[in-house]
């Protein structure tokens, strides 16, 4: 092994063990775990199941809104858990179908109280499950 | 006697609590009187989000509620001094966002001398249904004129008075009838439609035969040859506009379209008159009496 190459096969010390918020490829990231496997991240995660019913509630998530994990898997995200992104800016975005990779702004309602957070839309067109990132700004 | 149990569990109480609100379908905003926003619900989240620009939250709705309606958010602080709704009988009616063709309506209610709750409601289908009913009623009176000018038209080409082409019509698909039953028909009196039928026999469009059922009356009938002349004109009155609605829709829901085919119909048929034809094409008559 040359130097260059053993210096190319240590991973940099900035180097995160798991995908940051923005990194480009949590989707790849997140369709190749298990959903427990979302509890590593440190921002929030709900998996979508093909017919919005959550699959997946990360401990983040469930931290962070109070809520327990076993209150929301197998409900509908978008009428039963979170109403409020229930509209075109997100629901309607996941429903198109196509790829998605959306970065926004958006405000919940966490125990009836206004909080601002970044929403990160992921999905691959076709696939069977589809994800929801959540921080809060 | 029984009572309702007590919850055993009153955080699993409150969770149930917060889940009504989260899944209310009607959006609810407690705010201060200067604008800073208490508790909201999800529901005034996904409608009011639409109007939010980059980077705001809804920690306060002045702005929101100012950029939706120049002044609105002057009613938070409006008629401090009585509690309850603080608009009554006026619709604040907005669109929180430009092209979504969604709609809200907001009602501001003083819950508290420096607190108002504001409702929001989702009424984007009432007022699909509200400019449904409009263009419905627009189409309708268009239909009615149209109608009227094809039987204008109608009058002129067959020598006629307006009256006459309706007891024409009335023969046509009834058959003979008698003057009264074709008084009754018009809505004209008894003196009224012997002068129609005077000038319909004067222009050899009907005859006065007696009444095998009635010694005392007559039945006025089609003269011969009346049924070639006045089926042409009539014709569109009396079938085509079945022939126009059934062309426009299969399924016969779009209403407001099958009524603009009739009314085009209509008047491209009454157009034929100043092009020197009749309403069904044929060459008119100069004369109208």
């Amino acid at each position: 092994m040359t130097d260059h190459e053993h210096r190319a096969s240590i991973p940099a010390v900035d180097t995160p063990l798991f995908p940051t918020f923005s990194a480009t490829d949590l989707l790849a990231w997140l369709d190749g775990r298990d959903t427990e496997e979302s509890d590593l991240l440190d921002f929030g995660v709900i998996t979508i199941g093909p017919d919005d019913r959550i699959v997946g509630y990360n401990r983040y998530e469930s931290e962070r809104a109070g809520i327990r994990r076993d209150r929301v898997l197998g409900r509908d995200l978008f009428v039963e858990v979170a109403p409020c992104i229930n509209n075109y800016l997100v629901a309607e975005l996941f429903h198109a179908g196509g790829d998605l990779d959306l970065e926004m702004d958006y405000v919940f309602t966490f125990r009836m109280r206004p909080t601002p957070v970044r929403l990160r839309l992921l999905a691959a067109a076709g696939a069977d499950r589809r994800y929801l990132a959540i921080r809060p700004r | 006697m029984t009572s309702d149990p007590v919850p055993a569990d009153a955080a699993e109480e409150l969770q149930d609590l917060l889940q009504f609100f989260y899944q209310c379908p009607v959006g609810l905003i407690e705010t201060h009187d200067d604008g800073r926003v208490r508790r909201i619900n999800p529901a005034a989240a996904r409608m009011l989000a639409p109007a939010l620009r980059p980077g705001e939250t809804l920690e306060g709705v002045t702005g929101v509620l100012d950029r939706l309606a120049p002044g609105l958010a002057a009613t938070l602080t409006a008629h401090r001094e009585r509690l309850g709704p603080l608009h009554p009988g006026r619709r604040i009616v907005v669109a929180p966002a430009a092209g979504d063709g969604r709609q809200v309506e907001l009602r501001f209610v003083r819950v508290s001398p420096d607190r108002v709750m504001v409702a929001a409601s989702d009424v984007t289908v009432e007022q699909h249904l509200a400019h449904r009913t409009l263009t419905l009623a627009a189409r309708l009176r268009d239909v009615i004129a149209a109608t009227e000018a094809y039987r204008d038209a109608a009058a002129d080409v067959l020598g006629v008075g307006v009256s006459g082409v309706s007891a024409l019509e009335e023969l046509v698909t009834r058959g003979p009838r008698t003057p009264s039953a074709i008084a009754r028909r018009l809505g004209l009196s008894s003196s009224s439609v012997t002068a129609v039928i005077d000038q319909l026999e004067s222009a050899g469009l009907v005859e006065r035969v007696d009444n095998p059922a009635d010694r005392r009356s007559t039945l006025v009938t089609l003269a011969p040859g009346a049924q070639d002349r006045v089926r042409p004109v009539l014709d569109l009155l009396l079938s085509g506009i079945d022939r126009v609605a059934e062309g426009t829709s299969a399924h016969a829901q779009d209403v407001a379209a099958t009524l603009e085919a009739v009314t085009a119909a209509l008047r491209s048929r009454t157009a034929l008159r100043g092009h020197g034809a009749t309403p069904a094409g044929q060459q008119g008559r100069a004369s109208r009496s």
